[in-house]
């Protein structure tokens, strides 16, 4: 897997963010509070380094929503949260304060509309990428562990991931999350494909952008 | 759109427990199933054809709106969670015994659609959550009165020792950052250990009750709180109140238990029930902590019990002063 250069990362990173930002503003209007949200890295790496990194975060449960997608290539895109901080984005959407341990099955919807919110801009971003539509499903909420939210089946550990880094800004806190692109051998290898085809038009070294 | 025009599928999206609305890509509405009729009081034929703008204007701009356009212009599918979209369409419950109807509580699921001939459509799929949303309403109200009772004294519905640790903790707190000072009274009823003995344990306990309630109604701020903080002893905070004020209301809470005039035959200091209270003040300009007031509280309740009860006592830093 070759490394991307900066200026080829930076360029990657800005098309997220852009697209991130337009969920940041939709989140923002329905709090009517600034909500801010950024994807301050990302990295090609495998589906086991992935559970890995999730489930480093402490071996607790993680909320992840699920969308899968359709193109030139195909997949889940799958954000996720520790739980403690799936409770506090919902909570601070929803202005509710009861304590409860977990998710009530409501919350989880709320979960499911701020996760289908964050996703569709992710993946309107490879759209703009590959300028395909890409064909979407509806999001689907789950709880478990790092593993399994990422589904590491060992004949999958070795399987490429698009492993992004996103962080939700508001009320002074800055919370984590993660959304992670899942695919099959023949998908990764066309994503790699289209992304180097669209870093071709970037300069390697140097020059303005 | 040839399939829809088929009697089954016809039938079958008539007779869905949900509801199902279909724009096509000119944001007309071409699908408006039963459900939706009977619960919007719009029959069909009525409104289809007509646009989303002309029959939902109170929804331009909002998220629908967006969510459809998005299906529409880029193909992507939206969910619209109840919480955080008070129930968009107008749909009501209609319960056959009254005349009022009350909002159903909806999710929606927005769908795009693309015909063989490569027309968009999106679909709205409306589901009635409210059944959810009085369950977990129901089960925040008792998430809430759990912990308001764990925080509460079973006998006398006054705040318990744990309540007061905490209230403690946070006036201490903030009376020092605001330099101001904070005034602890620890009190117990005179002898009443001998009351139990001759009234019973039944006639006891009321008398801690109606002693409680005498005491909460002497508070005068929001931000004071009495506590049982023991069998018989009490412990009442005062923010912003200095040892003279904290005097000063201590002698109006024994004229208040007098008036009680509880009847206390085995007492040897009065015929009725009576307090002994002890005063310790954290003057803002002093080092200390809640703990450290707590036992000079005590201290001072001590001393009052220690002289012939009946009294107040204040702990004071300076030996010799009273």
């Amino acid at each position: 897997m070759h490394n991307l250069s900066e200026l080829q990362q930076d360029a990657l990173l800005e098309i997220f963010n852009v697209s991130i930002g337009r969920a940041a503003a939709a989140m923002s209007d329905m709090v009517n509070e600034t909500i801010d949200m950024s994807v301050p890295a990302m990295q090609f790496i495998t589906r086991k380094e992935a559970g890995d990194i999730l489930d480093l975060k402490g071996k607790r449960r993680v909320c992840s929503v699920t969308q899968g997608f359709a193109g030139t290539f195909s997949g889940e895109a799958v954000l996720m949260f520790p739980e403690e901080n799936s409770l506090e984005i919902v909570r601070m959407m929803l202005g509710s304060t009861i304590p409860l341990a977990h998710l009530t099955e409501l919350e989880q919807d709320a979960l499911n509309e701020v996760g289908n919110i964050i996703l569709n801009s992710c993946i309107s971003a490879f759209a703009d990428i590959f300028q395909e539509q890409f064909d979407t499903t509806l999001p689907e909420v789950r709880v478990g562990s790092g593993m399994e939210a990422v589904g590491v089946s060992v004949e999958r550990q070795q399987d490429g991931v698009l492993f992004l880094h996103i962080q939700f800004a508001f009320q002074r806190r800055k919370i984590e999350g993660y959304v992670v692109f899942l695919m099959d051998l023949p998908s990764f290898a066309n994503l790699r494909a289209g992304i180097d085809r669209f870093l071709g038009l970037i300069p390697q070294t140097g020059g303005n952008r | 759109m040839e399939s829809l025009s088929t009697p089954i599928f016809l039938q079958i999206i008539n007779a869905l427990g949900i509801g199902v609305m279909v724009f096509d890509q000119h944001k007309r509405l071409v699908v408006w199933n039963q459900w939706l009729a009977k619960h919007s009081g719009l029959a069909a034929d009525q409104i289809c054809g007509k646009t989303f703008e002309q029959l939902f204007a109170n929804l331009r701009g909002s998220r629908v709106d967006n969510a459809i356009n998005s299906a529409l212009l880029q193909g992507f599918p939206a969910f619209l969670s109840q919480s955080l979209n008070q129930s968009p369409f107008d749909l009501y419950a209609r319960s056959s015994h009254s005349l009022s109807a009350s909002l159903i509580q909806q999710s929606i699921n927005v769908v795009p659609l693309k015909s063989d001939s490569g027309e968009r459509y999106v679909m709205l799929q409306i589901s009635d959550v409210t059944a959810a949303v009085q369950r977990e309403t129901a089960l925040r109200r008792q998430a809430d009165e759990q912990t308001q009772s764990s925080l509460q004294d079973a006998l006398t519905g006054i705040a318990n020792r744990r309540r007061f640790n905490e209230k403690l903790e946070q006036e201490f707190g903030r009376c020092q950052r605001e330099n101001s000072p904070l005034s602890l009274l620890m009190l117990d009823i005179d002898y009443f250990r001998r009351y139990n003995d001759a009234f019973g344990r039944q006639q006891g306990d009321l008398c801690l009750s109606q002693i409680a309630r005498n005491i909460k109604r002497s508070l005068r701020k929001p931000a004071d709180l009495v506590a049982r903080y023991g069998g018989e002893e009490f412990a009442v905070i005062l923010p912003d109140t200095n040892s003279s004020n904290a005097r000063k209301y201590a002698e109006r809470l024994m004229v208040m238990t007098a008036e009680l005039a509880l009847p206390h035959p085995t007492s040897d200091v009065s015929e009725q029930v009576t307090l002994s209270i002890g005063i310790a003040t954290q003057d803002s300009n002093s080092a200390g902590d809640p703990t450290s007031l707590i036992m000079m509280a005590d201290l001072a309740l001590y001393r009052a019990k220690q002289e012939g009860r009946a009294r107040i006592s204040l702990h004071s830093n300076t030996p010799g002063a009273s």
